[in-house]
């Protein structure tokens, strides 16, 4: 049965198909903001908070005190949460004396506790009779067989069977068993970070393991073989298969099976189901490990724990839990309640001695009492809680008039409501974002110009940007525009003296092209610091010599440690001079032409032979002559027989020599399919000059700038620096992939300069005049400074405007971070720009600051238009803003373009921080205090935890309340209402997600100055009224 | 009151109020049954003067081998205390343990009301200890490890207080029962080294038994929303009661000449 | 002076009631309380440790009826000089660090105890002051580990960290009896003046008093530092804040060593239990190094070269050389407290460099590589071997020429030329065109260091142990007699000499060995993995007691 094909491609499928749900994590040191629920944004945006929360066991909104402080902070729409619960009520066709919208409304504003609870025993009827005072009414006894049903239903639907054994006997081995495969994947997906890593982890995450995994691991698959009477198992699949068969687990339940268990570790789970299907990434096809190798080894090790820790006592099969609950459902209900966590605490000694005893009698005895205490305290709590809400609302006497019919629908009502109310309250909240925002906007045209203005800047669309952007352009004549971090020009880059690509683009596209950096200076020789550090770093890895290591240069550390903490700027500074500054750099944009690609590939080959030569025979480097190299080269590739020189000098005969010119082809590859394929990836690098002309006139036209270029037009990407951070490369640009936008700048830049492409471009239309000239520039977030890059390469008469044009930079970068620093730090002397600056760059040095900057933190509203629509509005940092002018865009492909990408991305970063201040806990990484950095890619808190993904409470939390208010992404296109929709309509993602609700759509139609909301499926259309006062857009917002 | 006769039936008197094993059963036993909080303080106070009380009539030496069966009681206990869920049950044993280590105070040290200091300094502790379950019981339903936990979070005052009272039953410093049982050792190491270094596993089993009962009650995430948290004034109270215990303490260590 | 002894404990307990008084009103204002409080004590320990310096004498300052003495003499000083220096730092660094952190002022209150308590501990004139400073330390350290109130595990581990230390109080007790018992005293100069005039003292059972007590004092030693077996806690204290992992280092996890020292005198009168502390140290040094190798998150494998660390000053205090472990203590505290503080940076440092090895074609598009001419083997093999025994002699013999005779410091010289040749072997090893000039630069600085590490542990022999008579008995007492001592030192240095060879050799040809080595390493690997199974083993003893006390309750019915 087991080991054919056919059962290992339907596990596998089960496997691919269980996973789904549990989202990719990207490695730390490239922080990729995304949806923790991505694998439901198929449903609806409530039904897939509802399902996350029972799979991920987290809560998807904020406690109901947060929403209370946001209403009295004036930020939650208070007609609209009215007019939501009133429409909940009519939902419920409930014919109820007491006005039950009014009840919900007070229970909503004043009372923070919950008005009911989930009841085990009780029922309404008791309550009511409670509610009136009167006894209970006797039950008859619950039968065995409704309590067994009860029982299989709640713990036999899938739950992983060590699950089952801890909630009914008490034991521990769901954590033992988590904390056996992280220390397993740990020890197999480490990038580095241990010096004596597992051996030979090319075999893939399983097999490698089993080598290595303890005797008792090898014991269970052995009998467990011998049970199936197969041969030798040590594939994955056909492990899976034998285990889920012992546990009995029913074949319809496996895939639910085993969606739980991946759902419990899911930072380790994402990461291995993205590292399986990242192609590029090194580590990956150098140690290959999926999520089949990932389940066989958490489902063998399973096992183990299983049979060890129970010792036959305990069932620990599905059957053997069956039979468990079947023949005495009293001492399994007993056992439930008492390790379960939400015991009767009255009764909780007479419970522990009952279960611990196990005998018959008294188990009898104690769940009789149990029941009926356990029934009367639910009853009269429960009375007593709803009478307290009636109390509040004024209709208590109406309540104790009730019917018990009316009684148990009002309950029924209650407990619906309660899973609304979230909903309700982010709705609410939603529309007085929504009507705050419309406010500021503006349908006004720019006036007309009559000079072009002094410097035009592209900004990526990063909400940082817009607070720089708005002091840009209150300083001077500068115009700004807003376009995706990348600037459309999707780049894999090598840097100087690394082995791996960097794709400077968003997640979702893969870039076809390699840009290289290259120097004019050659490889110099490590610097003097550089090479000490390598030696120390040595000797700090091997067994005996960190210790006379430590006690000879201990001491400098003293001056690290006491430099870092109390004067970190300073001293940063000057440790920064020591280390030898990067060397001037020159990006290779263009195509290395047939003729260079083929030296290229010779020059390599001979490099290679040489190495061969030198390796197989030890011949001296100045006996290997190049005539040699060459014949040898010309009888690997076929096209020459003997090798005359090269057996004169080695002596070898002639099968001798056949034999090498065999090794060279198979063993170094000196062929000619792997040659065409060496040309083929030297093809990749660099761009073709229509492509340069493509990639440019599509970011210009994108941001509808298309004439009136100015002297400077900067290409600003930005990036942040800060010191001891795990997550400073979440600071960075999401579009980029989270490494920092000056290289897209350049590259950009660099194409946008060519006489080539501008001509081009002249061609389609675009006349760019000869003296604009195009200059990358890094914004860096943290310190809010504005560095210009490559001046070099500026033309000399742009120089006497460079320093004004510096100035302009400085002095908006002072203004930003004297509006940005407050919110950071609560001092009050932060008035001055000048100490706010100097702050915000003590921040960035200063090992001990956890939160240099706020970074993306209080994203709410995406806008999609042109800059004068938004230009007199203060956003105060909370909008990713995006060129687009809709009159450059008939077929509306540039609004398709926007939508895919960027939008894309700010909705994935939107929801990473909503989920990572709803619940920090779950779907954030906690605090970054306990942090504890592993395998150079991922953190985990304290010693041993799952990899915690999302933010830290850092980020999104300020002393314990959400400093970022978590609301869906209001996204807004000024454009005509059928272009807009149209282009929404063709791109089916961002179909899917306003359709599902996971991003709040308006669209602003210039032409007819009219709003037009997308909400429950149909379009809401309203005047737009500029400047109005809070109520106008009340008929749009909340009907 | 005229010496015994019958030296044995005396002991066995006092095996019943300095708890030894099997005659330690009644004091655990009664003290689970009462629900009076004053009862329960009282009861902790006076059973061990009792016993002392019984012992001095006793006139001659006690046998050794009821000290060693002293201190195994008192293991015996500790070792049962750590795998207690119930703060009731937790501080009677707790309180058995410490008492059952009187019979051999009462042997090595030369007599006169010395010994009645150091059971009132091992009893002190575990009366805040009574209050504070009735405090428990009365918000939260029952004083039950694991299923009322994460008090830090829901009354931080009173987990504060509480965990120093802890810490003060489990003879840590600067409150008496760490000087007495000091002295106890230095008087006890050449007399009895057998006994003496067993008071020092007893030692550890409580400070084991220490964390267990913190771990279950005070720490980990919060069982129930907020309840009432002790007022200031009840917190300062508390505190200069634990003050006065350390002031009583570093006078103990006076003794230690 | 007196009153400089007395204000250097009052400032952090009176820093730590203010900052708990006014905690709830105002929670910034009242953490700058405790930086003031923190600031200040350094400032009285460097007053304090200058007096030292200037050579104040050793002077005792009573206050209890027969206990509770302060100790004024330069290892008090100096220890109380570097435990309120990191503990000042630690301040600053959590001002900012632990801002969002709830209990933020509660964290501050208890740095400041343990400060208090660290203080106590290092300036005890008498051994009950000393051990309710012990035992003081390892509550509050239980509490700092569980800062988190609300994380089950960060309490599991603590307690693991508790239990160990009062594991390590017990021994501590007897030995402060035992003396007691036959002194009469509880003063440590009485005890230590009596003791010098009558060495071979009997005590219980006829044993004799200096052996047994140094035996239980090393034990009390041993736990406090995480030597082999009493480990486990070290590693797995990551669950508290990263300030606290970095403070453990000033004065906490090696207290072993200070304990030694503070012994010192108790240590000369005996023979044969400096050589057990030498054996414990040097398995706990191999073991914790090996274990560091291993692990693959960067606070245990920091934990872990701690543990290596520790072995290795317990090591030298079985030696003889009490002031190297002083001077060991200080330096990797400041090493060790640096890595922590900036533990967070690896991601940093990964994403400059993530150990991707270079792409040969693209490489040889961008760089012209250099041909790397290697250097024939043999002769820089035995480079590696002579240049820096010739170094290390030299300075040594510079700096204190007296210095072969104390066979303690021959051994630490294997130490030492064991890492001068992995410097070498490792500069061989690196891709550069001109290797003489880096090998010259490494030398030069090679050369530096020894020297000024010479000069630095010989002034530390001179400042704490300032009789030259006592400095001779410590090494005659971890001596062992000279023709097992120069059969030691042969098979040691041919075990180097071959080793070196090894190496070079394995580098040349490196398949040639790979195949042979793999079983062995892959069933070393599945041991150094599972960290020698001593945590379970500890799992599985303290899961067993806690059923054995469940049965028992029900056995008894609860009563």
């Amino acid at each position: 049965m087991t080991g054919s094909l056919g059962q290992k491609l339907r596990i596998r499928a089960m496997v691919y198909v269980a996973g789904k749900p549990v989202p990719f994590f990207w490695p730390m040191r490239a922080f990729i903001h995304h949806n923790p629920l991505h694998g439901f944004e198929h449903l609806a945006f409530d039904e897939a908070v509802a399902t996350g929360m029972r799979l991920f066991h987290a809560s998807g909104f904020l406690p109901r005190a947060t929403y209370q402080q946001y209403l009295a902070d004036g930020r939650v729409d208070r007609r609209a949460l009215e007019r939501d619960v009133q429409r909940f009520v009519d939902s419920q066709q409930l014919s109820l004396p007491t006005d039950l919208a009014s009840w919900l409304v007070t229970e909503l504003l004043e009372h923070d506790g919950q008005a009911v609870e989930r009841m085990t025993f009780a029922s309404p009827e008791d309550v009511h009779s409670a509610l009136s005072g009167s006894p209970l009414t006797e039950i008859a006894d619950a039968d065995p067989e409704a309590l067994g049903a009860g029982l299989r239903k709640e713990l036999l639907c899938g739950q992983p069977t060590y699950e089952v054994a801890d909630a009914l006997f008490g034991t521990t081995i769901g954590t033992e068993l988590d904390e056996r495969v992280i220390k397993a994947c740990l020890d197999f997906f480490d990038e580095g970070q241990s010096v004596w890593s597992m051996p030979n982890r090319e075999r893939g995450f399983f097999r490698a393991w089993l080598d290595v995994a303890g005797r008792d691991v090898r014991k269970t698959l052995r009998e467990l073989l011998r049970q199936e009477s197969t041969e030798s198992g040590d594939d994955p699949e056909t492990v899976i298969t034998l285990v889920l068969t012992a546990l009995q687990v029913p074949e319809e339940q496996w895939v639910a099976y085993l969606t739980r268990e991946l759902a419990r570790l899911h930072g380790w789970v994402g990461f291995i189901r993205w590292r399986s299907t990242a192609g590029h990434y090194y580590w990956q096809r150098l140690y290959p490990g999926d999520l089949v190798d990932y389940v066989a080894v958490r489902m063998l090790l399973a096992l183990t724990l299983l049979r060890k820790r129970t010792q036959s006592a305990i069932p620990y099969t599905v059957g053997g839990v069956m039979e468990a609950i079947r023949s005495n459902p009293r001492e399994m209900y007993l056992r439930r309640e008492f390790y379960g966590n939400d015991t009767f605490v009255q009764m909780a000694h007479d419970l522990e001695d009952a279960v611990l005893r196990r005998n018959g009698a008294r188990i009898d005895r104690v769940f009789v009492e149990y029941r009926d205490r356990k029934r009367k305290f639910e009853a009269e709590r429960q009375a007593e809680l709803l009478l307290e809400s009636a109390q509040r609302a004024g209709c208590a006497d109406a309540l104790r008039r009730l019917s018990p019919e009316e009684l148990s629908s009002l309950l029924a009502a209650l407990q619906a409501f309660q899973k609304q109310e979230g909903k309700i309250w982010l709705k609410a909240m939603e529309a007085r974002a929504m009507s705050s925002l419309l406010q500021g906007l503006s349908l006004q045209p720019e006036p007309p110009r009559e000079r072009r203005p002094f410097a035009k800047a592209l900004f990526c669309i990063d909400t940082r940007s817009e607070r720089i952007r708005r002091h840009l352009e209150s300083i001077g004549d500068y115009q700004t525009y807003g376009i995706a971090g990348f600037f459309g020009v999707p780049v894999s880059f090598m840097e100087l003296g690394k082995g791996s690509e960097n794709h400077l683009c968003p997640v979702i596209l893969t870039p076809k092209n390699l840009v290289m950096e290259m120097t004019y200076a050659g490889i110099q020789d490590a610097a003097a610091l550089t090479a000490l550090e390598k030696a120390l770093h040595e000797l700090k890895e091997s067994v005996l010599t960190p210790f006379v290591t430590v006690e000879a240069i201990g001491i400098l550390f003293g001056f690290d440690m006491v430099g870092k903490t109390l004067l970190p700027a300073t001293y940063n500074r000057w440790r920064k001079r020591l280390r030898e500054e990067r060397p001037a750099s020159h990006l290779m944009l263009d195509k290395l032409t047939r003729g260079q690609a083929d030296s290229v590939v010779r020059a390599v080959q001979r490099a290679v032979i040489v190495k061969a030569v030198e390796q197989e025979f030890r011949l001296e480097p100045e006996q290997i002559s190049d005539f040699m190299v060459r014949e040898l080269r010309e009888a690997a590739l076929a096209r020459q027989t003997g090798c005359p020189e090269f057996a004169a000098i080695t002596g070898l005969d002639e099968d001798g020599v056949n034999t090498f010119i065999h090794r060279l082809r198979d063993a170094y590859r000196i062929n000619q399919s792997f040659a065409q394929l060496q040309l083929e990836r030297l093809g990749r690098i660099g761009f073709t000059p229509d492509e340069q002309a493509r990639f440019v006139a599509q970011a210009l036209l994108s941001i509808g700038l298309t004439n009136e270029f100015s002297r400077f037009i900067l290409l600003v990407g930005h990036g942040s620096s800060s010191e001891n951070n795990p997550y400073e490369s979440a600071l960075d640009c999401g579009a980029c992939g989270g490494s920092h936008g000056l290289v897209s700048a350049r590259v950009l830049a660099q194409m946008a300069n060519k006489p080539e492409v501008r001509r081009r471009l002249r061609a389609q239309g675009i006349d760019i005049p000869d003296d604009a000239r195009f200059v990358p520039a890094l914004h860096n977030t943290t310190t809010d400074e504005l560095r210009l890059h490559d001046l070099a390469l500026l033309p000399p008469k742009h120089l006497i405007y460079l320093d004004r044009l510096r100035k302009g930079l400085t002095a908006a970068s002072r203004l930003c971070a004297q509006e940005r620093l407050p919110s950071l730090q609560e001092h009050a002397r932060m008035q001055d720009p000048a100490v706010a600056f100097r702050r915000a760059r003590r921040n960035a040095m200063d090992w001990s600051q956890v939160r240099p900057e706020w970074g993306l933190s209080g994203n709410a509203y995406f806008i999609i238009g042109r800059r004068s629509l938004t230009r007199s509005e203060t956003l105060d940092g909370r909008a990713f803003l995006h060129s687009y002018d809709y009159r450059l865009d008939p077929n509306r492909r540039l609004l398709e373009n926007i939508l895919t990408g960027p939008l894309v991305v700010g909705q994935w970063i939107n929801m990473e921080h909503y989920f990572s201040t709803v619940d920090n806990e779950r779907f954030g990484s906690g605090s970054k205090v306990y942090h504890n950095v592993a395998g150079r890619f991922g953190v985990m808190t304290g010693n041993l935890s799952d990899l915690r993904t999302g933010l830290p409470s850092q980020t999104v939390l300020d002393r314990g309340q959400p400093y970022h208010q978590p609301m869906r992404l209001i996204t807004v296109i000024e454009a005509p209402f059928a272009q807009a929709e149209n282009a929404v309509e063709d791109v089916v993602a961002v179909k899917q997600l306003v359709r599902n609700g996971w991003i709040r759509l308006l669209i602003i139609d210039p032409e007819t100055s009219t709003v037009c909301l997308y909400d429950k499926g149909e379009w809401r259309k309203q005047a737009f009224v500029e400047g109005a006062e809070e109520t106008v857009f009340q008929e749009l917002l909340s009907p | 009151m005229s010496s015994l006769d019958m030296s044995s039936f005396g002991y066995i008197l006092a095996a019943i109020f300095l708890p030894l094993f099997p005659a330690s059963m009644l004091f655990n036993w009664l003290f689970f049954r009462i629900g009076n909080v004053w009862l329960r303080s009282g009861l902790l106070l006076v059973w061990p003067q009792l016993g002392l009380w019984l012992l001095a009539a006793v006139t001659e030496e006690p046998p050794v081998g009821l000290i060693y069966w002293g201190v195994l009681t008192a293991g015996l206990y500790a070792f049962r205390a750590c795998a207690l869920r119930d703060f009731r049950l937790w501080t009677a044993h707790m309180a058995t343990s410490s008492w059952a280590l009187l019979w051999l105070a009462a042997a090595v040290n030369e007599g006169g009301y010395e010994v009645n200091l150091q059971a009132a300094a091992f009893s002190a502790p575990f009366v805040l200890l009574a209050w504070f379950i009735f405090r428990i019981e009365s918000s939260f339903g029952a004083a039950y490890a694991g299923a009322v936990g994460g008090l830090a979070l829901t009354v931080p005052r009173l987990a504060g207080v509480l965990v120093m009272t802890v810490l003060a039953a489990v003879a840590t410093p600067l409150f008496p029962g760490f000087f007495v049982l000091l002295q106890t050792i230095t008087q006890a190491l050449m007399v009895v080294p057998g006994a003496a270094v067993m008071v020092l596993g007893v030692w550890l089993l409580w400070a084991w038994a220490g964390t267990r009962i913190l771990q279950g009650l005070v720490f980990g995430p919060a069982s129930s929303e907020p309840g009432a948290d002790l007022a200031g004034v009840t917190t300062g109270l508390l505190g200069s009661v634990l003050l006065v215990l350390v002031i009583a303490g570093i006078a103990f260590a006076e003794g230690l000449a | 002076m007196k009153s400089l002894v007395l204000l250097i404990l009052l400032l952090p307990l009176a820093a730590a009631l203010l900052t708990q008084l006014i905690a709830p009103r105002f929670r910034q204002t009242s953490v700058r309380i405790s930086i003031v409080g923190s600031v200040a004590t350094f400032i009285v320990a460097a007053a304090l440790l200058t007096l030292a310096l200037r050579g104040e004498p050793t002077r005792v300052i009573q206050f209890g009826a027969n206990w509770g003495e302060l100790l004024f003499d330069p290892l008090g000083s100096l220890m109380a000089f570097v435990v309120s220096g990191i503990s000042l730092i630690v301040h600053v660094y959590s001002v900012r660090y632990m801002r969002d952190e709830p209990g933020y002022p509660r964290f501050f209150v208890l740095l400041d105890l343990m400060t208090a308590a660290l203080l106590l501990m290092v300036i005890a004139g008498d051994l009950i002051t000393l051990l309710i400073a012990w035992h003081l330390i390892g509550v509050l350290l239980y509490f700092l580990l569980g800062h988190d109130a609300s994380s089950h595990a960060a309490h599991r581990y603590a307690s693991w960290t508790l239990l160990t230390y009062r594991f390590g109080d017990l021994p501590l007790v007897i030995a402060a009896v035992l003396l007691y018992q036959a002194f009469d005293t509880w003063s440590l100069q009485a005890i230590f003046a009596q003791l010098t005039q009558a060495p071979d003292k009997l005590t219980l059972f006829e044993l004799p008093l200096a052996e047994t007590v140094a035996a239980l004092v090393a034990l009390s030693a041993f736990a406090r530092s995480a030597q082999f077996l009493l480990h486990t806690w070290l590693p797995y204290s990551m669950s508290g804040p990263t300030p606290v992992s970095a403070l453990m280092h000033a004065g906490i996890v090696n207290a072993g060593g200070f304990l030694i020292n503070r012994f010192a005198p108790l240590f000369v009168n005996t023979d044969g239990v400096l050589h057990w502390v030498f054996i414990v140290g040097l398995v706990t040094a191999v073991i914790g190094s090996v274990l560091m190798l291993a692990q693959n998150d960067i606070k245990k494998a920091l934990g872990y070269s701690t543990m290596g660390q520790m072995g290795f000053m317990i090591m030298e205090c079985g030696v003889g050389a009490f002031s190297l472990a002083i001077y060991h203590l200080i330096a990797h505290g400041l090493f060790k407290g640096t890595l922590f503080l900036g533990a967070g940076g690896v991601i940093g440092e990964a994403r400059q460099d993530d150990g991707v090895p270079k792409d040969d074609l693209y490489t040889f598009v961008v760089e012209r590589e250099p041909a790397k001419r290697r250097q024939p083997w043999l002769p820089m093999a035995i480079m590696t071997l002579v240049v820096p025994v010739t170094i290390l002699v030299l300075a040594h013999w510079l700096v204190a020429q007296d210095f072969f005779q104390k066979q303690g410091a021959i051994v630490l010289l294997f130490f030492g030329w064991v890492t001068g040749a992995q410097l070498i072997f490792s500069t061989y090893r690196m891709r550069t065109q001109n290797i003489w000039r880096l090998m010259g630069l490494i030398l030069f600085s090679f050369t530096i260091v020894v020297l000024g590490y010479a000069m630095i542990s010989h002034a530390f022999d001179l400042f704490l142990y300032p009789d030259p008579v006592f400095r001779t008995s410590i090494d005659a007492a971890a001596g062992i007699d000279i023709i097992w001592f120069d059969a030691l030192v042969i098979l040691m240095a041919l075990v180097v000499v071959l080793g070196w060879l090894i190496t070079y050799a394995a580098e040349q040809h490196r398949q040639y060995w790979g195949a042979k080595l793999g079983a062995i390493w892959r069933s070393f690997y599945t041991l150094v993995a599972r960290e020698f199974f001593v945590i379970d083993a500890y799992a599985r003893l303290s899961d067993g007691l806690l059923s054995i006390a469940r049965r028992l309750n029900v056995l008894l019915r609860w009563s």
